[in-house]
């Protein structure tokens, strides 16, 4: 039985559906990488297991979300608050919007532990900056002391993690942490992030647009694309054999080292609109392997020679 | 354009902002076919019919002086309106052009226009505007001028910062990247840009405006007699309070009734456009 | 010295920002680009790789004279920017373009993309002929349906070929392309990226190419620039060679590669990147570096020309 079981959910806001169909699965001491562009429904994705969906106006109007043989779905604010920062923990994007700013360092990472697990001011204090020693962070001391606007963004997206950490959750879903920082710094905290993982038994949802940072963390990929996904399987099969045409693409259009000038081509056209999603396959006007089928019926999420993926020109393979 | 038709639907369909631009538009009708629409010349007197009740021959009732209150009140929207969109207009005007000019280039005359900004934003218009007549004498005229400087800080102060936030657009820069000067980028790009808010300030602030002409004229200092003022004209009521109530209510109602109008509409607009952060930040 | 293939020649190039505390507070000072010497071969594509903070951004500004250098000059096609009247300067912006970052607000959006494409024969006072607004959209490959359409209508990769159209409007010889694809997703990255190699082909262009990102750096230049903290730490002469400098091999090390086979370690990098404001005696890197000697923290390593044109600023380069 899996940590964390996302069966097939369906996501709406207002009369739009911008999720339609999502399901994964996450077992502890496991990194998965949900990737997508801009208009995937990562980010919503992450809202969903997050409990957040209402704060947008969103619900999920079917499927099923089950957390440690919780229904997650339909579960009742206060219990959801019980386990949202104690048992699931949530690492966003931008780590200037996740700290208070006229709050110390110190008394912020305190707080969730006090809170979630009932310490005592001193105690919480000592097991914050044993965290932050965890983490790397210099003097930790110190910036226990300090306030945000003191601390570099790599800094900052540590305190965050240390955060996510003081309650000592099971489930961290990280959306985009390392896309606001430098590329030096991403490297420290994929690093960091990883080791938490494999030292903890966490179990890590990375939502990342990033093949790079996929290919370097992850255990297991969700690729999706226009609200579905589009295929899923382990990380180094998805990169050695790509089932569906878009995963494909997206791998092509990071040039890799030594590649010949000219060879690069990307993806021709853009994301559709969540307004006017195309008949079928969602991605079958933009691709190059796609059948008259593609246009008019939607391809279902089914086995392949490889992983699972929803493509009409890939074979199937039935069990 | 579309944009601009899907601007007035909006603001139309609005419960409010349709209201409030029928009750405008009849006011501005008045106000410019006057002598067509009043029943009666403003200035004829005849003291034998001084004070009559409203009746079918003076809908409004008479003033002290046998005046049609009606015709009085239908031309004081020709009096207010133009004294306050010509005050409005120039302030608008003027303000634009020293606050872009100030959140363009910068230095010290965006210093000295900072501070002057700030000095009269301290103090309310109407007092501004009492020391403006004070120097310069009562009379309509004044009353403009002194409006339209009593206003000219607030819209200096918006357009300032407008175009503060407008000119790191990266637009900007591209287009001094192709070699265009100042002017160039500040009227082609930095004033229609700013535009909007300004224009939408500028309309609130008529409404503030005719109640500040309407106070001038009730201290006797706007308009004279006989033009007709609504200030002026609740300012003669107040001595027949207890015989003749409608010469004061009717002029108070046409204020409050326009003013309460055009702050309806100008919020209309404000929700149509979706701008109140843009007029707030200022 | 310069030749007649160098298009653009900086020397010494500084610019230096003063910020004060309060009216009466102490004055500091930094230099976001600090004596900095370089030479744009023409007809090549010369790549500038730096993370935030590097001023990258301030040389790209420099070289087109949108900003005024402290210290240093440009010379373009042997003429100094610096001596130029304000009406030449103007004359010869026609022959050096930038496409900007952010296409999200590159067009007034008020304009239309015709307006904004005739923009600049308005500005320069050159005729429009019937019909090129059309060549130039054909050019960057946008269909004539979207002349008419306003910048809110169009996606990210749309309006940055708008951009780029603008930029080709008065055909230019030099482009200086201000990381053009950061703000877009990769599908559409590569797209821009083959369309500019596709473009620099056909007009024979000479690019200045600004970018955090190293993978689309060696791809896409001919010679790589590094910056850290406001001067150049290494120049590679072509794409494959081996950088030297420890700085350099960070930055090579902390980009992942889309390929789980080739996972790297992360060496964590001790320390912050210093203030800008108050930089170290020696080796800005130094106090980050592995191979720092007390040599690094005294005295500033120059750039010294080793093998094939290779220069490097380090007191103990690497192999």
């Amino acid at each position: 039985m899996a940590l964390l079981t996302v069966d097939g959910i369906r996501v709406a806001i207002g009369s739009l559906t911008p999720l339609d169909g999502v399901s994964f699965t996450l077992d502890k001491g496991q990194i998965l990488g949900v990737v997508g562009e801009s208009g995937s429904g990562k980010s919503l994705t992450a809202m969903s297991v997050m409990g957040l969906l209402p704060l947008i106006g969103g619900r999920v109007v079917s499927g099923a979300i089950r957390f440690d043989g919780i229904d997650l779905v339909g579960l009742a604010e206060p219990k959801y608050r019980a386990l949202r920062g104690r048992r699931i923990a949530l690492i966003s994007q931008n780590p200037m919007t996740s700290l208070d700013p006229i709050i110390r360092i110190g008394a912020q990472i305190d707080q969730v532990a006090m809170l979630h697990l009932g310490l005592g001011a001193e105690a919480a204090k000592a097991r914050s900056i044993d965290l932050m020693c965890q983490l790397r962070i210099p003097e930790a001391e110190t910036i226990h002391a300090s306030y945000p606007h003191q601390l570099s963004g790599g800094m900052k997206q540590r305190i965050v993690i240390a955060m996510a950490l003081a309650a000592d959750p099971d489930l961290i879903v990280a959306d985009e942490p390392t896309t606001a920082l430098d590329v030096t710094i991403q490297a420290q905290i994929i690093q960091i992030m990883v080791d938490l993982v494999r030292e903890r038994g966490l179990a890590l949802m990375l939502i990342t647009h990033d093949m790079g940072v996929v290919a370097q963390a992850c255990d297991r990929v969700v690729v999706l694309y226009a609200g579905r996904v589009a295929e899923a399987n382990s990380v180094e099969a998805i990169f050695a054999d790509p089932q569906h045409p878009y995963t494909r693409e997206l791998i092509r259009c990071i040039p890799r080292h030594g590649q010949a000038p000219g060879s690069l081509k990307g993806i021709p056209g853009a994301v559709p609109s969540v307004m006017d999603y195309p008949q079928g396959c969602r991605f079958h006007p933009r691709c190059e392997a796609a059948l008259p089928l593609c246009g008019t019926s939607v391809p279902v999420f089914e086995r392949k020679t490889s992983g699972f993926a929803a493509c009409h020109a890939s074979e199937a393979v039935h069990a | 354009m579309t944009i601009k038709s899907d601007l007035i639907s909006k603001v139309l369909r609005n419960p409010r902002g349709g209201v409030s631009a029928v009750v405008l538009l009849v006011v501005i009708i008045c106000a410019v076919f006057a002598p067509l629409i009043a029943p009666y010349a403003y200035d004829v007197q005849a003291l034998r019919n001084a004070n009559l009740d409203p009746s079918w021959t003076n809908w409004m009732g008479t003033d002290e002086f046998g005046r049609d209150l009606f015709s009085r009140i239908i031309y004081g929207a020709r009096t207010s309106l133009s004294v306050a969109v010509t005050a409005i207009s120039i302030s608008v005007a003027v303000g634009m052009s020293i606050g872009a000019a100030a959140g363009y280039f910068g230095g010290m005359f965006d210093r000295v226009v900072t501070a002057a900004v700030d000095l009269t934003w301290s103090f309310p218009e109407i007092l501004i505007a009492l020391i403006l007549i004070a120097i310069i004498g009562p009379g309509l005229n004044s009353t403009m001028i002194a409006i339209s400087i009593a206003y000219l800080a607030q819209f200096t102060r918006l357009t300032r910062a407008q175009v503060m936030a407008l000119k790191n657009e990266t637009y900007v820069e591209a287009t001094a990247n192709l070699g265009a000067g100042h002017t160039h980028i500040i009227f082609r790009h930095l004033l229609p840009n700013a535009l909007t808010p300004v224009i939408v300030a500028g309309m609130l602030a008529t409404g503030d405006a005719i109640i500040l002409e309407a106070t001038l004229g009730f201290f006797g200092l706007g308009a004279q007699p006989p033009t007709p003022s609504w200030g002026a004209m609740m300012s003669s009521g107040t001595a027949q309070i207890f015989i003749a109530p409608w010469i004061i209510i009717f002029p108070g109602l046409a204020i409050a009734i326009t003013v309460i109008a055009i702050n309806l509409f100008g919020d209309a607009v404000i929700e149509a456009l979706d701008i109140r952060n843009r007029l707030r930040d200022s | 010295m310069p030749d007649a293939d160098t298009f653009v020649a900086m020397n010494g190039l500084t610019r230096e920002y003063v910020s004060s505390k309060g009216l009466f507070g102490p004055t500091r000072s930094m230099r976001a680009v600090n004596d900095v010497s370089l030479d744009v071969p023409r007809g090549k594509v010369t790549g500038v790789v730096g993370e935030s903070g590097c001023g990258k951004s301030t040389l790209a500004r420099l070289v087109l004279r949108l900003i005024d250098a402290t210290a240093g000059t440009v010379m373009v096609n042997g003429v100094d920017l610096g001596t130029l009247s304000a009406g030449a300067l103007r004359k010869l912006r026609r022959d050096m373009q930038m496409v900007f970052q952010d296409p999200y607000s590159a067009i007034d959006p008020r304009y239309s993309i015709r307006r904004a494409l005739e923009e600049p024969f308005r500005v320069q006072g050159v005729r429009l002929d019937k019909g090129v607004i059309e060549d130039l959209t054909a050019k960057v490959g946008l269909s004539p349906r979207m002349i008419e359409s306003f910048p809110h209508q169009l996606s990210g990769g749309q309006k940055q070929r708008v951009g780029i159209a603008r930029a080709l409007a008065l055909k230019p010889s030099f482009l200086v392309l201000d990381e053009p694809t950061a703000s877009l997703d990769v599908s559409i990255q590569a797209q821009i990226i083959g369309l500019l190699e596709e473009l620099k082909q056909d007009l024979g262009l000479t690019y200045l190419f600004i970018s955090h990102d190293l993978s689309l750096v060696r791809y896409f230049c001919d010679r790589i620039v590094v910056m850290y903290l406001g001067r150049i730490v290494e120049i590679l002469p072509n794409a494959r060679a081996t950088s030297r400098h420890h700085y350099s091999r960070t930055l090579m090390e902390s980009h992942f590669e889309p390929d789980p086979a080739r996972r790297k370690l992360v060496t964590r990098l001790a320390g912050e990147i210093p203030s800008p404001f108050n930089l170290p005696q020696g080796c800005a890197f130094a106090a980050r570096c592995t191979a720092a000697s007390e040599l690094c923290r005294r005295e500033r390593p120059l750039l010294e020309t080793h093998a094939d044109g290779h220069q490097v600023a380090c007191h103990h380069p690497a192999d």
